[in-house]
């Protein structure tokens, strides 16, 4: 397989993948501005500060606006992160490899990619269908994930796809971590309840899981356990770990001994981090210490990954 | 969606005409590009060739497989009002439709199934693996199983549906110019298990384009080195760099005398008359009757640069006039020949449209091998000549019945 | 018979990393009327790239290689000892009837027809030159008289102009170096019919005043027949004998870049060129320009794969 195939496929699953993640958090984050009754302040800043590049005085310009935020992170053609730019190049990966996507997963992203060229969201803004817009842009995404699922051959590039989700999932569920927590200054001892993590476990559709998981016990070690623990949570750390390690070892009998192993190694140290770390093991280093290694290791691992695979020479 | 029909004796004429002219091309090629016998014995004015912006001074010398430079040629026939053929072009550099020729017979099998077994329509289906089998003929390398690759410029080309038609039916690697790289004179592929060396090219992409390194330094379509490459015989391109020189419309017109100079034979297939606008007596001739003429700019393709002097005001056609005196090499005028029309289901009802042919020449160490068939270009509008897609046309399955 | 030990060397600084860069370089003396190659080292920075060789349609000696591998600095180091010989120059003017048969020559060799043929020039472009011929003369006075024309209407004069300088420019500007003065001569020989060729080397003139000591020197030839080229050096209005050591030649400066490439990367860089030339006295010149750096094109718009995606 040509590297830029792979290259297009890693990345297609990545970026939508991304948008996926983007959609839901921010739906929640939008639902949660509209309840005024829960007594606490709710401003953007903390979701500005992770998922955008803006700086300070930007961010506080519309950190309490949350049609602002919302068109800036769905439409703005000139914030990197905005789902706009991550469908469309997204998109581009995919334009450039048609021939080795199945029609369907084809037009499943240039579909996505049209609504959202063409969808008017200050329009939608000011007739309130801010929930609609996020529903309809995040049901595209399932409907890609879905196609990709019943119509792609279990080939090198279906393994590139999901290595591209994969990380991409880690790295998200180590943020919004890092964004839920940072609102507590990361005390994991905290006494917030079930009400104020309901947003995060929404976000990452793991709500119902923790109410049938988790009956007693610190609500924050429990939130820490499912998202990055608890292995039949599909968004948990563990989970995409040790699904990127089952992908990365089909490639093993392809490659030479010598370009494999400092992959094999750099994925086997993330996911042993994960696999031996406990709430113990995870306060008394700090959560944030804890959330940066993974992050570390994964962007390791994607480099290697891509100097192995992409980058040719 | 109704077949052009060629009798069996028909298409052995055109056949034989387009061996015979794709053969003497070659030679004059292969000549071109090392001695230059044709020129030094007056039959192909030097100066003709020396301003032919495709005559590739880069490729002077360098010795291609079986010395064969057209690998792939589109070949534009037309018929006059008493059926006789001409050829209109030859098409040597990167001539498209095939994917066309090969679609619309799946069309019309499904929709005549039994006309085209009763009438014995002989196939066309075998392009895929005839050419194949050509690109396999041309490996430097004595491997078993040579890469061979498909050049494309990308997703942008209006070609770029046809690319991965014939990449995918002949189980061949569909490239960019970023995913080959040259090192020390080989061409190499960028595969997730590392570099794989590339020993043949079909490419798509024009000569201009092909090697930053020697032509356009600004093509990001191309390899850097590649043409180092070539001329060391480590990698095939098919068709060969530099045959532009070749389908030059104003070299076209001593293709006949090529003929009878590397083959020593009449030509089977005439030309269409062309007048050379850089010959004064010519250009004359020309200028007095400009509406009977079809004035063409040498080096455009696809009905561009192109003035039916029949249509065009008068205005259109004094402006020729000075673009031509301007710049006399690069213009040629023929005169409008009634072509040939065939039946056409359009708008609900039988019309005539006007219709040129295009068959697909194979070239390869064995031999030429014509697909008998080809793609049957319509020009759509009523009354219209231009039959180029670009232009507005159309096109149709071409049947030749068996013998 | 002078012998010349010269050393030329070219670097290219790149502010971040590059990879997959083409390089051609003519940097190989021609073997012609008597030049003669004692020894040549040509090295690289990066000691794994070969250099492929060729001869082009011009007869030069191309050398080509391919780095693939991340770089942030190319090196070429061309180490060289050259015999020229004492050239006897003959001043006979000829006759006119060297017209014709020049006419007739050109006619028999497409390389000599697209030497004659000028580049295009405005008309203001032209008037600047129109008084540079008279009617009686030979093709030799010709070119002798182009040549002082040249080297008397233009100053020298460095840095004003660079290796992208249109001829149109360097009209208008009335001044340049070298290379200038040779793309001056060239439209003057071609537009009167002379078949004439740039001329890319380097000029050893120890101490006696010539201009571009110490450098990479450019200058015209003229084809006359039975002398066939001629060389002959605009920026110092004399022909050329024993001073010239000729690598290539071409239509222009560009058939002759010393060295070129490609790459890929986004970097920005700098380019340096160190040219020394050691005399059988002993006596060394030097001369080491830091330069635009023109020559190498960007081919790629990626800096970093990784990077470019995820951002």
């Amino acid at each position: 397989m040509l590297s830029r195939i792979a290259d297009s496929l890693f990345w297609l699953s990545r970026y939508v993948e991304r948008a996926d993640g983007l959609l839901r958090m921010l739906r929640v984050n939008f639902i949660t501005s509209l309840d005024k009754t829960s007594g606490t302040d709710f401003n953007w800043r903390p979701v500005l500060t992770i998922f955008t590049t803006l700086n300070n005085e930007e961010i506080d310009r519309i950190a309490n606006d949350a049609n602002a935020v919302l068109q800036f992170m769905i439409a703005d053609p000139k914030n990197e992160n905005s789902i706009r730019v991550i469908v469309t190049r997204a998109r581009e990966n995919a334009r450039g490899m048609q021939d080795h996507l199945t029609k369907e997963a084809w037009e499943s992203i240039n579909e996505f990619y049209h609504l959202v060229q063409s969808m008017d969201v200050a329009q939608a803004i000011r007739e309130d269908r801010q929930i609609t817009v996020l529903s309809d842009l995040i049901h595209r995404c399932a409907h890609f994930i879905g196609v990709l699922t019943v119509t792609m051959p279990r080939n090198h590039g279906w393994h590139f796809m999901n290595m591209g989700k994969y990380i991409e999932r880690t790295v998200q569920t180590a943020d919004l971590l890092d964004l839920k927590f940072r609102d507590l200054s990361y005390d994991l001892n905290n006494p917030a309840d079930v009400p104020y993590w309901r947003n995060l476990l929404l976000s990452v559709a793991g709500y119902e899981l923790y109410l049938k998981t988790y009956r007693t016990g610190v609500q924050s070690h429990n939130v820490i356990d499912l998202l990055v623990l608890n292995m039949q949570f599909p968004r948990s750390v563990l989970y995409s770990t040790s699904r990127l390690y089952d992908e990365l070892d089909t490639f093993k009998p392809e490659i030479p001994a010598a370009q494999f192993s400092p992959m094999e190694k750099a994925l086997g140290r993330l996911k042993s981090r994960v696999e031996f770390s406990d709430i113990s093991s995870i306060s008394t280093m700090g959560l944030p210490a804890f959330l940066s290694d993974i992050r570390n290791d994964t962007l390791r691992f994607s480099n290697l990954l891509s100097q192995v695979f992409f980058a040719y020479v | 969606m109704i077949p052009r029909v060629i009798t069996a004796a028909e298409w052995q004429h055109v056949e034989a005409g387009i061996r015979q002219r794709l053969k003497a091309l070659n030679m004059f090629l292969h000549d071109i590009y090392h001695e230059q016998a044709i020129l030094k014995d007056g039959i192909v004015p030097r100066d003709l060739i020396a301003t032919c912006p495709h005559f590739t001074r880069e490729v002077m010398g360098i010795d291609v497989p079986h010395q064969l430079y057209v690998h792939i040629a589109g070949v534009d026939l037309i018929r006059d009002g008493n059926g006789g053929f001409f050829i209109l072009e030859d098409n040597l550099r990167t001539p498209s439709g095939v994917s066309y020729m090969l679609e619309n017979r799946e069309v019309t099998k499904r929709l005549f199934p039994e006309m085209v077994a009763e009438s014995k329509v002989q196939g066309v289906s075998q392009y895929p693996i005839l050419l194949y089998n050509i690109l396999l003929s041309l490996t430097p390398r004595p491997v078993s199983k040579p890469t061979i690759v498909l050049l494309t410029p990308g997703i942008y080309n209006s070609a770029y549906y046809e690319h991965t038609f014939l990449a995918r039916s002949m189980g061949i690697e569909l490239v960019e110019g970023r995913d080959l790289v040259v090192d020390n004179a080989k061409v190499y592929m960028k595969t997730i298990r590392g570099l794989r060396q590339v020993d043949v090219i079909y490419r798509r992409v024009d000569d201009e384009f092909l090697d930053p390194l020697e032509f356009r330094p600004d093509s990001v379509l191309g390899v850097p080195g590649l043409v180092t490459a070539y001329r060391k015989g480590n990698v095939a391109i098919v068709n060969a760099i530099g045959n532009g020189v070749a389908d030059d419309k104003a070299v076209y017109a001593y293709v006949p005398d090529m003929i009878q100079y590397y083959l020593n034979e009449a030509p089977i297939l005439p030309n269409v008359p062309t007048y050379r606008m850089e010959n004064v007596d010519e250009r004359e001739l020309v200028f007095q009757n400009m509406e009977r003429m079809v004035v063409k700019k040498t080096n455009e393709s696809g009905g561009y640069g192109m003035i039916m002097g029949d249509k065009a005001t008068s205005e259109v056609l004094e402006a020729a006039k000075l673009d031509i005196l301007a710049d006399p090499r690069s213009y040629i005028a023929q005169p409008i020949i009634p072509i040939s029309t065939v039946p056409c289901y359009l708008d609900g009802q039988l019309q005539a449209r006007h219709v040129d042919l295009r068959p697909y020449a194979l070239c390869g160490p064995n031999g030429i091998e014509i697909v008998p068939g080809g793609l049957t270009r319509v020009a759509l509008r009523e009354g219209s000549l231009v039959v180029n897609s670009s232009q507005g046309g159309g096109s149709k399955d071409t049947w030749v019945l068996g013998a | 018979m002078p012998v010349f030990q010269i050393q030329h060397t070219t670097q290219y600084d790149y502010d971040y990393p590059v990879w997959e860069s083409a390089n051609s370089i003519k940097l190989y003396p021609r073997t012609q009327e008597g030049q003669e190659i004692l020894s040549q080292q040509v090295q690289l920075s990066d000691k794994e790239a070969r250099i492929e060789t060729y001869k082009d349609y011009f007869g030069n000696t191309v050398g080509v290689f391919n780095i693939l591998a991340n770089h942030q600095t190319l090196i070429i180091d061309s180490v060289l000892t050259v015999r020229i010989p004492t050239r006897t120059v003959s001043t006979d003017p000829g006759d006119m009837s060297d017209w014709e048969r020049m006419g007739v020559a050109k006619q028999e060799q497409i390389l000599l027809l697209d030497l004659a043929r000028p580049e295009a020039l405005s008309e203001k472009g032209q008037t600047v030159l129109a008084d540079c011929f008279s009617g009686d003369q030979t093709p030799f006075e010709a070119v002798m008289s182009s040549m002082a024309y040249v080297f008397e209407r233009f100053q020298y004069i460095k840095g004003i102009t660079d290796v992208e300088t249109t001829l149109e420019e360097v009209l208008s500007l009335g001044s340049g170096v070298c290379q200038d003065f040779a793309h001056v001569q060239l439209y003057l020989l071609r537009s009167r019919g002379i078949p004439a060729r740039y001329v890319s080397g380097y000029i050893c003139p120890n101490k006696n005043g010539l201009r571009g000591e110490g450098a990479t020197h450019a200058w015209v030839e003229a084809w006359l027949p039975d002398r066939g080229w001629v060389g002959v050096d605009p920026t110092n209005n004399v022909l050329v004998s024993n001073t010239h050591v000729t690598l290539s030649v071409g239509r222009n400066f560009k058939d002759c870049t010393p060295v070129k490439g490609v790459f890929k990367g986004g970097a920005s860089h700098a380019l340096s060129v160190y040219v020394s030339v050691g005399y059988e006295d002993g006596y060394v010149s030097s001369e080491h320009n830091a330069l635009k750096a023109n020559k190498i094109i960007v081919s790629s718009e990626t800096t970093d794969h990784v990077q470019q995606q995820q951002q």
